[in-house]
């Protein structure tokens, strides 16, 4: 019985990390899975997010979850002006993106040479109201660090769906990822509409940065840990589709909770690798179509 | 005639005068030389080295003994420094990287030309220290480590750390006497350690104590990665075990992950607690506030009647009015005074062989009982100390997150040992509210 409650609690975790695992991940799969631009800078991102938002909340006292909505319109402007940047000296410049996997290379070591130098490399956290309280539910208990992130995500998740799906800068946007030449006959500009698309990827680096110093203490070699997972996820998620990375951030973290029943804890890291070996080799376009 | 006169008055002046610069040159060089000695200006300072962490994970507790070993400074300087000379601390910041000490210390060494050397804080940073201070012989007297010398086995080596000469046993035996002495006993035990040498070495210990009391069934062993920051699957897999004592050897980060996740699952063994560093320090007590309550942990000290060692109030209040400024743990309690102490130590084996020679100095040590703010001191012959005085407290009625709740020792009770007692045990571990 006590076996039963606790697979129950751990799959409830893991479906809630996963949650979070969805919302980094997807914003790498705008830029990866629609743009071809292989940002492995972007968990970088996320932990520059996160200790601006330890600044909004040591100074203002302000949730770690409004803190990272707060920051969009500036995460926004970043991406939108550093696609600039790419576009106009990499991308344009080069068939491969090989030189663009480099540029994004170093930016997550400046980011994250840039954090230590200038905060350390302490450990930051939050505590909320929330840090530590949980609601039960019969047997199930859900601890509030972890469900208000996953709520924050999955609106997220969705608020995104519906703008590539519905608006016309979000359908013009996967239409210059499918093809670009005849979007442009069309009459859409490819290179606006990706630079907003890119400013809408590193938009949500803004809100999972938040979401993240909630849920657990953040230090800058952090993105390292993320890295894997968030490529994990838009692999297997199917690359460009936002739903696939979301079900695919979910089907992650029960994996990785329940590897630590089943196998020591350590495991879990090494499981989503394998997960993702996997996938390369068997279904290399992922779970889901763009 | 009358000008011989003249000439011969000026030149007397003139001689008088000369005279008089003279004795007053004289006497102000003399003067200001015995002033300088007496405040230690013109004698060689007494250089004492050492790399300590003041970025990076250990920089809270390194800033922290910084603060303390500098208090010691000041004080050693007041009294007239060490053998007549001032006393200067050299120190560089090893970022907590093991990977940076070996080269910092071969700079103080070879390059600044230190007299004595000291540690940082820290089992890892001491153990990347060990190699080039046993290459240069120099005496090594450490703040807080773990049992390295075990693999060392360095003759001039001495630690602070109030461990006991089989370290990793001495370290938890304080838990496993209270074990012993509940009722009704508890049966089961779930055994949890960071995947680090610091873990492995202290469950190791703690298994030896296990076996010794020898009804105690392990229901679980488990290891997790340093890199763990999720704790909630762990501590659920902990309780669907159901044990009645859960053990734990975690490094700060870990605890409070560890604490934070047991509080959300609802985790109530009837003991719960173990070798949980950093719930020692004010800073992440008043983090966690009352979710601490009924938590037995080690500890080094606190300021109980029974402990109230010579000097001690002294340093840990100086160590309090500085504590706010440089940013670092505002009680002090867990190191401080030990950090202040390795500094006597060090200043009694000096004063003892009235040298600066390495191998005379440790000969003192080894062979002295010395009285320090944390008591008296005698080493075992691996430099651990003789008698094991690893506290266990358990955290009592504490109220809200406030510091006051955790600068008052009758709500940190000392539990073991016995000599040392300030209250009784609460039992079995009330669960959290």
């Amino acid at each position: 019985m006590l076996l039963y409650d606790f697979l129950i609690n751990s799959f409830i975790v893991g479906l809630l990390v996963g949650g979070f695992y969805a919302i980094v991940s997807i914003g790498l799969s705008i830029s990866f899975g629609l743009m071809n631009v292989v940002n492995v800078a972007h968990p970088t991102f996320i932990i520059i997010a996160c200790y601006l938002v330890h600044l909004l909340y040591n100074f203002f006292s302000l949730d770690p979850i409004i803190g990272g909505v707060i920051l969009t319109p500036l995460f926004f402007m970043m991406g939108f002006t550093l696609y600039h940047f790419y576009y106009r000296f990499f991308e344009i410049r080069s068939e491969s993106s090989l030189m663009g996997l480099i540029f994004f290379f170093a930016l997550l070591v400046l980011g994250e040479i840039g954090l230590v130098l200038s905060v350390g490399t302490n450990y930051i956290t939050v505590y909320t109201a929330y840090t530590m309280e949980a609601i039960n539910i019969g047997v199930i208990r859900i601890p509030l660090r972890l469900l208000y992130p996953f709520l924050a995500g999955l609106a997220t998740t969705i608020a995104l769906y519906f703008f590539f799906s519905k608006t016309f800068i979000g359908i013009a946007a996967r239409a210059v990822a499918q093809d670009e030449q005849a979007a442009m006959l069309m009459g859409c500009d490819p290179l606006t509409v990706r630079r907003i698309a890119f400013g809408l990827s590193i938009l949500t680096t803004a809100i999972a940065g938040g979401l993240l110093i909630a849920m657990q203490p953040v230090d800058p070699f952090l993105d390292r840990q993320l890295i894997g997972r968030v490529f994990t996820v838009v692999i297997l998620g199917g690359m460009g589709s936002l739903l696939g990375s979301l079900i695919a951030g979910i089907i992650l973290g029960v994996v990785e909770s329940l590897a630590t029943i089943f196998f020591q804890t350590g495991w879990n890291y090494v499981i989503t690798l394998f997960i993702l070996i996997l996938v390369l080799v068997f279904k290399p376009s992922g779970l889901f179509k763009r | 005639m009358k000008r011989r006169k003249i000439t011969s008055a000026l030149s007397k002046t003139l001689s008088i005068f000369l005279i008089v610069a003279v004795i007053i040159a004289v006497a102000g060089v003399v003067g200001t030389f015995y002033v300088f000695q007496s405040i230690g200006g013109t004698a060689k300072p007494v250089k004492i080295g050492f790399a300590i962490s003041l970025t990076g994970g250990a920089a809270g507790s390194g800033k922290a003994s910084l603060v303390a070993m500098q208090l010691w400074a000041e004080d050693v300087n007041k009294r007239g420094g060490l053998l007549g000379r001032p006393v200067e601390l050299i120190y560089y910041d090893d970022k907590s990287d093991p990977a940076t000490v070996p080269g910092l210390y071969e700079k103080l060494i070879t390059v600044d030309k230190v007299d004595l050397v000291v540690s940082g804080y820290g089992s890892p940073l001491i153990a990347a220290a060990m190699p080039v201070v046993m290459k240069y012989g120099k005496v090594f007297v450490t703040n807080f480590q773990a049992g390295i010398n075990e693999h060392f086995k360095y003759d001039k080596f001495f630690t602070l750390y109030p461990s006991g000469p089989d370290p990793w046993v001495d370290a938890s035996t304080g838990f496993f006497e209270i074990v012993k002495k509940v009722t009704p006993r508890p049966k089961t035990i779930a055994m949890l350690n960071v995947a680090h040498e610091f873990g492995e070495n202290c469950i190791r210990g703690a298994e030896i104590l296990v076996k010794r009391i020898g009804d105690l069934e392990v229901v679980l062993k488990e290891s997790y990665p340093p890199t763990t920051v999720e704790f909630v699957p762990l501590m659920s897999k902990v309780k669907a075990l159901n044990p009645d004592i859960v053990f734990i050897c975690s490094f700060p980060t870990d605890s409070v992950g560890i604490v934070k996740a047991s509080k959300e699952i609802g985790l109530a063994p009837k003991i719960f607690g173990g070798f949980m560093v950093g719930l020692q320090l004010a800073s992440i007590q008043t983090q966690l506030g009352p979710a601490l309550n009924g938590l037995i942990v080690h500890h080094t000290y606190v300021p109980a009647p029974k402990m109230k060692f010579p000097g001690v109030e002294d340093v840990l209040a100086r160590y309090q009015r500085q504590a706010r400024e440089a940013g670092v743990d505002p009680l002090g309690w867990y190191n401080a005074p030990y950090a202040y102490a390795m500094m006597q130590v060090l200043e009694a084996g000096v004063r003892g062989c009235g040298c600066l020679d390495d191998a005379k100095i440790a000969d003192w040590i080894k062979n002295h009982e010395i009285e320090t703010v944390v008591g008296k001191i005698r080493f075992a012959p691996n430099g651990e100390w003789e008698k094991p005085r690893t506290l266990f407290i358990q955290f009592q009625n504490i109220r809200s997150a406030d510091l006051s709740e955790f600068a008052n020792p009758d709500k940190i009770v000392i539990l073991w040992p016995e000599e040392y007692k300030s209250g009784e045990i609460i039992y079995p571990f009330p669960g959290w509210r």
